[in-house]
C-alpha cells in the first residue's frame, strides 16, 4: 500500500510539486467554516475560524505562554502596587497599525472597555466583569493604569482574554468589518468581504518584530469533514491543520511527511454534577462518581493518549501549582461503601448529556460510562446535537459533559466554581473556596499563593461537583516543510509570526 | 400545443400555492425548534438584557404573524431580505453558490445520462445473458452505498491514492477551466452514479417491453437495422417513466448535493444552506427552501411535459 502510494505520488508528483511551489501562502485549515458569521471584530469570537482570523489580524497586551507565564506582547513591562489594586503597564514603542497610525495607551482602553462592556455586545463581557467598578485610563500615550476596586494579583493573565485584543479607538463593529485594523503579523488588503471560502491576509510590512511574519501570506480556511481535512494535509493543498482530532493521529502518523505536535498541557474536560441536586447533592455519592475512573485507562482508551490524567480540578498534576503531582487511583470498594453510606446501597442511575460539539466528550463520556457499572453505577449516556448543545443542555441539565480552554490555576478555579461565577456547571458554592481564591488573588508572594491555590484545588476536588478525569493536548499536524509553530494548550492562542513552509 | 399550455398554466399557479405553503411551514418550524439568532450573534455568555436589544434590532420582538407578512411583503416584490447575521442581502449571499451547485448539477446530469442510458441499453439488448447479470450485480452493488460513502471512496482513490484531483474542490472566479474541471469531476461523478442506479433498472425493464412492442416487431421485420429500432423506436417509449424517475432525480440532486459538497469542500449551495440553518438566519433559510423547493417544482413540471411530447397517445388528444 506505502510502496502503491509512493509510485503514484512521484508520477503525478511533478506537476503538484510545481502547483505547491507556486503557492507562497501558508495554509491553514480549521474545522468549522461559516460563510454569514465571519468575524473580524476581536469582542465577537464565537468559532475557530474566528479565532484564526482575529490572531492574524490582531495583538493583546500580554499573551500566555504553555506554562501560562505572561509574555510581553504590546506591553513591554507591568508592575503594581504592593496591595494588588493599581496595575501599570508600560507600552512597546513605535507599533503601528495595519493603517499605518502609531499605538498609544488610549486605544488600548478603549478596547478593554469595549471588551468589558456588554452595551458593545461584546462575547468577552461576563468573563471581563471583573473589570465592572475597575478605572482604566492612559496615563501618558505609552502607559496604562488599571485601578481596581479588590486586589488581583493575577490581573496581566486575566486580561489576556481572546477579547481584549487591541483595536484603534474609536472602532465600532461596523468600521472592522470592513476594514480591520490591527497591530497583528498579517492585515488584510482592500477591505474584508463576508461569505468568502477562505481568507487571505498579507503579511505586514511594518510589523514591530523585526524579520517577522516568516510568511508573506496566510491563507485562512476550514474544512468540515473529517476524511477531506486529512487528506487536504497528506496530498500538500493544506499546509497545517489545527486542531486535530485525537482519532486522527494514528492515520496521521503512518505518513512519513507530517509532522504531529501536542501542546504540553490542553483543555481541561469535564463531567459536572449539579451539587445541589440529588442524588449528587450527597458530597458521598460525588466522591463515589470520582472514585470509579480509572484515569490513565481513560486517557489511553478516551483520547489515544493525546493528552494527560486529571485530578477533579483544572490544574493539571504536572503543573507546579498542582496540589498533588501523583494521579487519583480508582477505588471501586470504596465507591461502593461511600454510595451505601450516602444510601444507595445497590447503586444509582443516573442520565449523562454528551454530545461531539467539543473533542473528547462523546468517547470520554461512553467510557466513564463503561468505568463507573464496576460500581453499581448505570450511567445512561444520552447524545445530543452538537449544533444546539451550547443552548440546551450546557447549564441546563444536572449532569453533562464538558471542556474548557487550559488556564493558569488562579484562572481556571474562579471561572466555574466560585459562588458568583456567570457559567455555573455545578452549581457548587463553598464559602472557604471563594475565600482561599480571594485570599490568593491579593497574596503578591508566589509561594504563598500557590499554597493558597493547592487548598482550593484539595477543596474542589474532594468536595466539588466536577469529575476532571482528563486534559485533552491541543494537537495540530503540519507538512514536514514547514516550521514555527506550536500548539497552545488554549487553542484561542496562535502566535503565527514564525510559521513558513 | 394548447393542452400543453393549459396544463403549465394550471401547474404554475400550484406551484405558486405550494411555494406559499412550503414558506409557512418553514416559518412556523422555525418558530418551535431552539437555538435562536440573537445567542448566535452574541455567544452562549451573553446577558438576557444584550440578547433582548439584538432581537429588538433585528425586529424579532414582533409578533410572528407579523415578521411572516413582513417577510412576505418583501418578497413579492423580489426583495428576499437581508441576513439576519451579516446584513448582506440573501441575493448576494446566494448568487455565486446557486450558481456553482446549478454548474455542479449540469455537470452530473450531462454524466448521468449516457451512463444510465449506456447502461440500461447494453443490458436490454444482452437480456439474460452474462453481461445483463454482471451489470445488474454491479448497479446492486453501487445503490447500496451511501452517497457521503461513494464521495469519499472517490476522493481517497483520485485524490490521495492516485493524485490525480484536488482534494479541496475551492474554485474561485478566477479559477482556470482546468481547474474548475477538476474540481468538479469527482463530486459530479458521485452524484451522477447515485442517480444512475435508480433509473438504470427502470429503464432497463422498459427498454425489454418497448423491443417486445408491437410497433417495434413491425419496424424489425420491415428490415431496419437493430441500432435504428433502438434508438427510434424502442427508446422513446422507454423513456417515458424514466423522464419521471430522473425528475425524482432531480430533486434528489437539490438535496444530495448538500452532502456531496461537504466532502469534496466545493463552495456551492450546501454549505449555505447549512450555514443559514446553523445560525438560525430566518431570511437566508427561507431563501434556501423556496429555491430548493422551485427547482422540485419546475423539474417535475418538466418531466410531465415531456411525458405528454414522447407519448404518441397523449400527443394528438
Amino acid at each position: 500500500m506505502r510502496v502503491a502510494q509512493l509510485i503514484g505520488v512521484a508520477v503525478v508528483g511533478c506537476s503538484l510539486t510545481t502547483t505547491a511551489m507556486a503557492q507562497e501562502c501558508v495554509k491553514v485549515a480549521g474545522t468549522d467554516w461559516t460563510l454569514e458569521a465571519q468575524s473580524v471584530d476581536p469582542i465577537i469570537n464565537s468559532s475557530f475560524g474566528d479565532v484564526l482570523r482575529i490572531t492574524t489580524l490582531y495583538e493583546k497586551l500580554v499573551d500566555l505562554d504553555n506554562a501560562y507565564q505572561p509574555i510581553p506582547v504590546l506591553a513591554e513591562s507591568w508592575s503594581s502596587n504592593d496591595a494588588g489594586t493599581v496595575w501599570t503597564f508600560n507600552l512597546r514603542q513605535g507599533v503601528k497599525f495595519h493603517d499605518g497610525s502609531v499605538l498609544t495607551a488610549a486605544d488600548v482602553v478603549y478596547s478593554i472597555l469595549r471588551a468589558a462592556d456588554p452595551e458593545t455586545g461584546s462575547q468577552g463581557a461576563s468573563v471581563l466583569e471583573f473589570l465592572k467598578n475597575a478605572q482604566i485610563e492612559a496615563v501618558d500615550d505609552s502607559t496604562l493604569r488599571i485601578t481596581l476596586d479588590a486586589p488581583q494579583v493575577e490581573l496581566p493573565i486575566l486580561i489576556s482574554t481572546k477579547y481584549t485584543a487591541v483595536v484603534p479607538a474609536g472602532s465600532t463593529r461596523e468600521s472592522l468589518q470592513k476594514n480591520p485594523i490591527g497591530t497583528g503579523p498579517f492585515k488584510i488588503e482592500g477591505g474584508f468581504e463576508q461569505g468568502g471560502q477562505s481568507n487571505t491576509l498579507v503579511a505586514n510590512p511594518d510589523y514591530w518584530q523585526p524579520g517577522l511574519p516568516k510568511a508573506p501570506c496566510i491563507e485562512i480556511t476550514g474544512i468540515t469533514d473529517s476524511v477531506a481535512r486529512i487528506s487536504a494535509l497528506v496530498s500538500g493543498e493544506i499546509d497545517l491543520l489545527v486542531p486535530i482530532d485525537p482519532t486522527a493521529k494514528p492515520t496521521l502518523d503512518e505518513y512519513d511527511n507530517i509532522q504531529i505536535l501536542a501542546s504540553p498541557g490542553g483543555s481541561v474536560m469535564t463531567l459536572s454534577m449539579w451539587a445541589d441536586t440529588p442524588p449528587f447533592d450527597d458530597v458521598r455519592v460525588r466522591q463515589a462518581m470520582k472514585l470509579v475512573v480509572d484515569r490513565e485507562a481513560l486517557v489511553e482508551i478516551a483520547i489515544l493518549n493525546a493528552g494527560s490524567p486529571g485530578n477533579d480540578n483544572p490544574v493539571p498534576p504536572t503543573s507546579p501549582d498542582a496540589y498533588r503531582s501523583d494521579v487519583i487511583e480508582r477505588d471501586i470498594d470504596r465507591a461502593k461503601e461511600l454510595l451505601a453510606a450516602a444510601g444507595h446501597p445497590d447503586g444509582l442511575e443516573v442520565d449523562l448529556y454528551t454530545s461531539e460539539a467539543l473533542p473528547g466528550m462523546y468517547a470520554i463520556a461512553q467510557v466513564y460510562s463503561q468505568m463507573a457499572m464496576d460500581a453499581g453505577i448505570t450511567v445512561n449516556v444520552l447524545k445530543t446535537p452538537s449544533e444546539s448543545y451550547w443552548d440546551d443542555v450546557w447549564l441546563k441539565r444536572s449532569f453533562i459533559t464538558s471542556s474548557w480552554g487550559g488556564r493558569p490555576a488562579g484562572e481556571g478555579l474562579s471561572i466555574a466554581y466560585l459562588c458568583s461565577t456567570n457559567m455555573p456547571e455545578t452549581h457548587w458554592c463553598n464559602e472557604e473556596f471563594d475565600g482561599l481564591i480571594a485570599a490568593a488573588n491579593s497574596t503578591a508572594d508566589a509561594d504563598e499563593r500557590r499554597k493558597l491555590y493547592q487548598a482550593a484545588q484539595k477543596l474542589l476536588a474532594e468536595d466539588g461537583g466536577v469529575i476532571v478525569p482528563a486534559f485533552l493536548a491541543s494537537l495540530a499536524a503540519f507538512r514536514d516543510e514547514c516550521s514555527g509553530y506550536e500548539p497552545n494548550n488554549n487553542l484561542n492562542n496562535q502566535d503565527w509570526s514564525q510559521l513558513t513552509c | 400545443m394548447t393542452r400543453i399550455l393549459l396544463l403549465v398554466a394550471g401547474r404554475v399557479v400550484l406551484a405558486l400555492v405550494t411555494l406559499l405553503l412550503v414558506s409557512l411551514v418553514v416559518f412556523c418550524a422555525l418558530e418551535v425548534i431552539p437555538g435562536d439568532v440573537a445567542t448566535r450573534i452574541l455567544g452562549r455568555h451573553a446577558t438576557p438584557e444584550s440578547l433582548a436589544a439584538v432581537r429588538e434590532q433585528l425586529g424579532l420582538h414582533r409578533p410572528a404573524v407579523v415578521r411572516y407578512f413582513s417577510w412576505l411583503q418583501g418578497v413579492a416584490v423580489g426583495d428576499f431580505g437581508h441576513s439576519l447575521i451579516s446584513g448582506r442581502p440573501v441575493s448576494e449571499a446566494l448568487a455565486t453558490p446557486l450558481r456553482n451547485t446549478l454548474i455542479l448539477s449540469a455537470c452530473a446530469l450531462l454524466l448521468y445520462f449516457p451512463l444510465a442510458f449506456g447502461i440500461a441499453v447494453v443490458q436490454a439488448l444482452n437480456r439474460e445473458r452474462p453481461v445483463d447479470f454482471a451489470l445488474s450485480t454491479g448497479t446492486l452493488l453501487m445503490a447500496s452505498i451511501p452517497d457521503f460513502l461513494l464521495g469519499t471512496i472517490l476522493l481517497l482513490l483520485f485524490a490521495v491514492f492516485l493524485p490525480v484531483l484536488p482534494v479541496l474542490s475551492q474554485v474561485t472566479d478566477e479559477s482556470s477551466l482546468t481547474e474548475w474541471l477538476r474540481a468538479v469531476a469527482m463530486p459530479a461523478a458521485t452524484l451522477a452514479v447515485v442517480m444512475a442506479v435508480y433509473a438504470i433498472r427502470m429503464l432497463r425493464d422498459n427498454l425489454i417491453d418497448a423491443l417486445n412492442a408491437e410497433h417495434v416487431h413491425m419496424a424489425a421485420l420491415r428490415g431496419l437495422g437493430r441500432r435504428v429500432v433502438v434508438m427510434k423506436y424502442a427508446l422513446p417509449t422507454a423513456l417515458i417513466p424514466t423522464v419521471n424517475v430522473t425528475a425524482l432525480n432531480i430533486s434528489y440532486l437539490v438535496g444530495g448535493v448538500v452532502i456531496v459538497e461537504k466532502v469534496f469542500t466545493y463552495p456551492g449551495f450546501g454549505s449555505v444552506t447549512i450555514d443559514a440553518f446553523q445560525l438560525r438566519d430566518l431570511p437566508m433559510i427561507e431563501a434556501t427552501v423556496l429555491i430548493a423547493a422551485a427547482i422540485y417544482i419546475v423539474a417535475n413540471l418538466i418531466a410531465d411535459i415531456l411525458a405528454i411530447l414522447l407519448n404518441p397517445k397523449l400527443r394528438d388528444a
